[in-house]
């Protein structure tokens, strides 16, 4: 019995000695009698990790709107040595048949048959068939002949892209921003691209062909990392009011272009800011000429000359000073209000209200002139001549010349002709800065266009408000300047049309020359109209800015093109803040979990609801679903994304919406905001490219 | 750890333990390797996380083994019929409700300790075991079929049948060690073939059931990688050209130890196909290195079959033997495409999760078997031929504890 076993173990034994001879064998064959033409291959077989983009992340208004989003797109290649011979023979015919009816009519089907072989003959395991293809496009493509077979059998290759979209269109797209393939974002894009970008992965490929690279099935692949979601502190309703009556303005006044910048005084926070251009015929959103413009300001910087005047302790705003009947010569160069004045001196609250620029210039040069150095330093201490570090790329330095420098080409003209805005640049964002920081009771914060960053729709970091300089001036300085700057909507002053019954504005208009230097100033001045202020005036709660470049009909002063578009900022801004105030009360009244009514990608909504601990029946099996409310508790059902039938997107949030309604060819136009109230198309009904109308709320 | 490494504490085969301590050794300079590029991706070029948490893992193995090799093996055989019971409930879990990876339900998780393992990872170990104890049991009349061939053979469809659905090499390597121990066990060569009878029909069975349920079983998986094996275009799929190359990189002597190329571009290389980067670093040298090394394991276990007093120490030390050895060279022919491709790992060696843990228990159980072998020879240092022969006239001992009233 014993010996039985024992022998029987040596019978094993040796199969296994049988097997590793053949497994040795083979190591040699392999190794050594091949080793040769495997050792070649391995150079031919070239393989290398290709980098994966990873989704992008989006970026959000205020209230949590998707102001820039990424839509998937694809592209469509076909390896024309993975079908094998019969197949292809058998297939062509009516696969060019779809190609060119579904894809490209512009192709003939012959053509397409004959590209098909000729590749197949070349080779080619990598033909582009189209690119930027839809998802319902691609699924389209997906029944064709071969195409259904799949990658290995049909040779279909399907590489993921993505497509910045952006909702609102031009709605502050140049703040925004946009990414293009091989050049640096720009705008918000650019400045937080580490964090929009997220990380790359990784996807083993291997080399086909010169320049052209198939993954190698799923393995060796390293999932990339999202990125980040940012939540801006812009107003989308505001920035849409701002970019209408910019767009009006620069329309009417058929200017080169214009920008206006709404801030929040406590905080810097922008809320709106629109820049158009026009070219040719088209006005749209190119250049940022808020951050990156800096021109000289005109007479919305005579704030400044009058806040150093009075912190030096030199004027009262009851001096009254000699105009000259509005024409004067200074250093040899004349200086012109824009009429004619008569009558008795006006005081200096006049000749700021009035916009005087022989009273403003005079009084600067009868006190600086000798003493350029202690002007200069005030406009230091005003903040004047640093950036505003707006978190944006391109913003230039001021441009303020150091006192008698004469390499700066410094004169006798100086100091009359900065004081009235000229000789020096700023962007209309720095200057803002300035007029924010004197709503702000001398505190100047820092411009500041993001609030938050998120990850999973959790902040990850925020960002507080941040003070530039805590107190430019004095306070009775402060006091005096708000005078001024209410001043100019008095009886006779610059902004007399501001004026209104419900709220009080404080600010200050301002008409520039911008060719005066240019040679022959009769070809045509051109000229820069601008409105810088803040409002209410006794609680401000906006700051802003308006500029309008080289108006060129229907008036050209600060008051006739830029002055309306603050206008139209200002009521809007003082009237939904009015309504919001008195809405504010039914928002607290929580709905009961039973009546939730949400839609959107079923294992997040479960997690959801999961998470926040609400009863619900699960009925879904699909991928999205909608979450509907029933008598007893809340009911979660699967949408039906079937080829051709319009989905239910009532309750989901507009990126689901539209990401499922345009992924099905479907035009979409939007109404309010919030989440999907409901669809103009009802769901079930069949798409044929209609467009369909969503209500949000 | 100092003091258990003594000669006290150690017991059993030394030859045994020396060669589990170089394949261990082995294991670790070829994951070291072979997880290079693996390493640089995921943790940023930080190449020694895979290298330590591979040394954890051959920490806890060898407290594995230590714990397991200090039992009585006597212990197991009452161990066995439990363990066995329990692992058809586990498969049936599995299959219903475990965790999906790759098409294929193979893992489960542990609930409060939240450890997940291949539930066949332990089936094998558990069926081995029983059918150690029922052939040894069974040895007086082991040659009648119903009494021994059908209680025998039942258990080995039923557990293969149940891992085959997600599993099939998995599978078909415990049927063909099953079969090889029933061999070994003295069951007769006819029911041996009829065995083989049996394993053909429970295939089809399971082929069948794909028929009706296609998504229950991976038969298409399973033509896939055989079609793609025997059609053999550009000389094998992408894994096999890339191991192929390797093989040649390495030819006589190995690029030497760290230097693989091929490891950047072979898809787990640091598991299932880890003795092609072997073959790449050590050449033809290390690859007979590494196969000689599982030989003379099964050599010296030989030797514990020759001196086993009793037919279930034999057959248990056999029997797990046979399995690690047989997934061994399996590992070894998919590298060298002797056989189509499944997801094996060369125990011991690659780089591996809780599997490595049922390894260690095995080879635990083993050198428990060994160590009492050795405990005989001390007090009775007979010469060998004579303890054969006392074996064969088979005797009882009066050291040895009665194996058969259990």
């Amino acid at each position: 019995m014993k010996d039985e076993i024992i022998i029987r173990t040596y019978v094993v034994f040796l199969l296994f000695v049988l097997a590793g001879f053949l497994i040795l064998g083979r190591v040699v064959q392999i190794g050594i009698v091949e080793g040769e033409s495997w050792r070649g291959r391995g150079d031919s077989l070239y393989v290398r990790h290709q980098p994966i983009e990873p989704e992008r992340g989006n970026i959000l208004s205020s209230d949590g709107r998707m102001l820039v989003t990424s839509l998937p797109l694809f592209e469509v290649r076909m390896d024309l040595l993975a079908v094998p011979k019969d197949k292809f023979v058998k297939n062509i015919d009516s696969l060019a048949l779809c190609l060119s009816r579904h894809l490209n009519p512009v192709i003939s089907e012959r053509a397409y048959r004959d590209l098909l072989w000729r590749e197949r003959q070349a080779g080619n395991r990598y033909l582009l068939i189209k690119e930027e293809v839809t998802y319902s496009q691609l699924e389209k493509i997906k029944t064709f002949p071969l195409f259904r077979l799949g990658g290995n059998k049909g040779g279909l290759i399907v590489v993921r892209k993505s497509k910045r979209e952006r909702p609102y269109r031009m709605l502050a797209a140049r703040t925004l921003g946009s990414v293009r393939e091989g050049a640096k974002p720009v705008g918000l894009e650019g400045y937080y691209d580490d964090v929009l970008g997220g990380e790359k992965g990784s996807r083993l490929v291997q080399k086909v062909a010169r320049d052209i690279w198939v993954p190698v099935d799923d393995i060796g692949d390293f999932e990339p990392k999202r990125g980040k979601d940012i939540i801006t502190h812009i107003d989308i309703d505001l920035q849409d009011i701002t970019e209408q009556a910019l767009y009006k303005s620069v329309a009417h006044h058929q200017a080169l272009g214009g920008t206006a910048v709404v801030m929040e005084v406590k905080t810097g926070a922008i809320k709106a800011m629109a820049n158009l251009v026009r070219s040719g015929d088209d006005i749209g959103e190119y250049l940022n000429y808020a951050v990156g413009a800096a021109t000289e300001p005109g007479s919305t910087f005579k704030l400044a000359t009058m806040m150093a005047l009075l912190e030096d302790g030199y004027i009262r705003l009851d001096d009254r000073v000699d105009i000259h009947g509005g024409e004067v010569e200074l250093c040899g160069k004349k200086i012109r209000d824009s009429e004619k004045r008569k009558g008795s001196l006006p005081t200096l609250k006049q000749v700021f209200a009035q916009s005087s620029n022989v009273g403003v210039a005079v009084t600067a040069q009868k006190y600086y002139e000798k003493n350029a150095k202690k002007f200069v330093k005030r406009l230091e201490q005003f903040g004047l001549n640093e950036r505003s570090r707006i978190d944006l790329e391109g913003e230039p330095a001021p441009y303020i010349k150091e006192a008698y420098n004469v390499e700066q080409k410094w004169s006798c003209t100086s100091i009359p002709w900065m004081a009235h805005g000229y000789e020096l640049t700023l962007t209309p964002l720095q200057l803002l800065t300035f007029y924010n920081a004197v709503a702000n009771k001398g505190r100047m914060m820092k411009p500041q266009l993001v609030h938050q960053i998120l990850e999973y729709s959790e902040p990850v970091k925020t960002y507080k408000p941040q003070v530039l300089k805590n107190q430019i001036c004095s306070h009775s300085t402060l006091q005096q300047a708000m005078e001024l700057l209410k001043s100019t909507t008095d009886s006779g002053g610059t902004a007399y049309a501001l004026r209104n019954r419900l709220y009080k504005v404080a600010g200050k208009t301002g008409t520039a020359v911008t060719n005066y230097y240019k040679g022959d100033i009769n070809q045509g001045k051109k000229y820069q109209a601008s409105f810088a202020g803040f409002f209410p005036a006794d609680d401000p709660v906006y700051s802003c800015i308006v500029v309008i470049y080289e108006p060129s009909a229907n008036g050209y002063y600060g008051a006739s093109a830029a002055m309306p578009v603050f206008r139209e900022i200002a009521d809007y801004s003082v009237a939904s803040r009015f309504i919001a105030t008195e809405d504010q009360a039914p928002v607290n009244t929580a709905p009961l979990p039973a009546r939730i009514r949400a839609g959107g990608y079923a294992t997040d909504i479960r997690t959801l609801l999961h998470f926040s601990g609400v009863r619900f029946e699960n009925r879904c099996l699909n991928e999205w679903a909608s979450l509907s409310p029933t008598e007893s508790q809340p009911e979660l059902t699967g949408i039906n994304l079937q080829q051709d039938l319009v989905p239910d997107v009532r309750g989901m949030g507009l990126r689901d919406a539209l990401f499922l309604l345009e992924n099905k060819g479907l035009k979409v136009r939007l109404q309010g905001h919030g989440r999907v109230r409901s669809q103009s198309i009802a769901p079930g009904s069949k798409i044929q490219g209609q467009t369909i109308e969503l209500t949000m709320g | 750890m100092l003091q258990i490494t003594t000669k006290k504490e150690w017991k059993g085969d030394k030859v045994m333990w020396l060669i589990i301590g170089i394949l261990i050794g082995f294991g670790l300079l070829a994951v070291y390797s072979a997880t290079g590029s693996m390493a640089y991706l995921r943790y940023k070029g930080n190449t020694e996380v895979y290298l330590l948490k591979q040394l954890v893992m051959a920490g806890i193995g060898l407290l594995c083994m230590y714990a397991c090799h200090r039992q009585n093996y006597l212990i197991y055989n009452k161990l066995a019929p439990v363990l066995f019971l329990l692992a058809i409930p586990l498969l049936l879990y599995t299959l219903a409700f475990g965790v999906e990876t790759n098409d294929a339900k193979r893992w489960i998780t542990l609930p409060v300790i939240n450890l997940s393992f291949q539930t066949s990872d332990y089936a094998r170990l558990a069926l081995i075991m029983y059918l150690a104890r029922s052939l040894s049991n069974k040895q007086e009349y082991i040659k009648d079929f119903k009494s021994a061939f059908i209680p025998v053979m039942v258990p080995v469809l039923l557990i293969c049948g149940l891992i085959a659905p997600a599993n099939l090499s998995t599978a078909l390597l415990l049927f063909a060690t099953s079969v090889m121990l029933m061999f070994v066990g003295r069951v007769s060569f006819k029911y041996i073939f009829m065995m083989a009878f049996f394993g053909i029909l429970l295939f089809g069975t399971v082929v069948l059931i794909w028929w009706f349920f296609p998504d229950a079983v991976r038969v298409d998986t399973w033509i896939s990688r055989i079609t793609d094996f025997i059609s053999n275009e550009n000389g094998g799929g992408y894994q096999v050209q890339q191991s192929k190359i390797a093989i040649a990189n390495g030819s006589w002597l190995g690029l030497g130890p760290g230097n693989s190329t091929q490891r950047n571009f072979l898809p787990a290389a640091y598991a299932d196909y880890i003795y092609a980067i072997i073959c790449e670093e050590y050449g033809l040298i290390g690859a007979t290195g590494i196969l000689l090394l599982y030989l003379w394991l099964l050599f010296r276990v030989s030797r514990i079959v020759m001196k086993s007093p009793k037919a279930f120490g034999a057959i248990l030390a056999m029997g797990l033997t046979l399995n690690l050895v047989v997934q061994a060279f399996a590992n070894m022919a998919v590298s060298v495409n002797l056989v189509p491709v499944t997801g094996l790992t060369l125990p011991l060696v690659s780089m591996g999760g809780t599997s490595v843990l049922f390894t260690s228990v095995a080879f635990g159980i083993i050198m428990s078997v060994s160590k009492f072998i050795e405990s005989i020879q001390e007090e009775q240092p007979a010469p060998e031929n004579e303890l054969m022969k006392m074996a064969n006239t088979s005797p009882k001992p009066k050291t040895v504890e009665d194996e058969s009233d259990h």
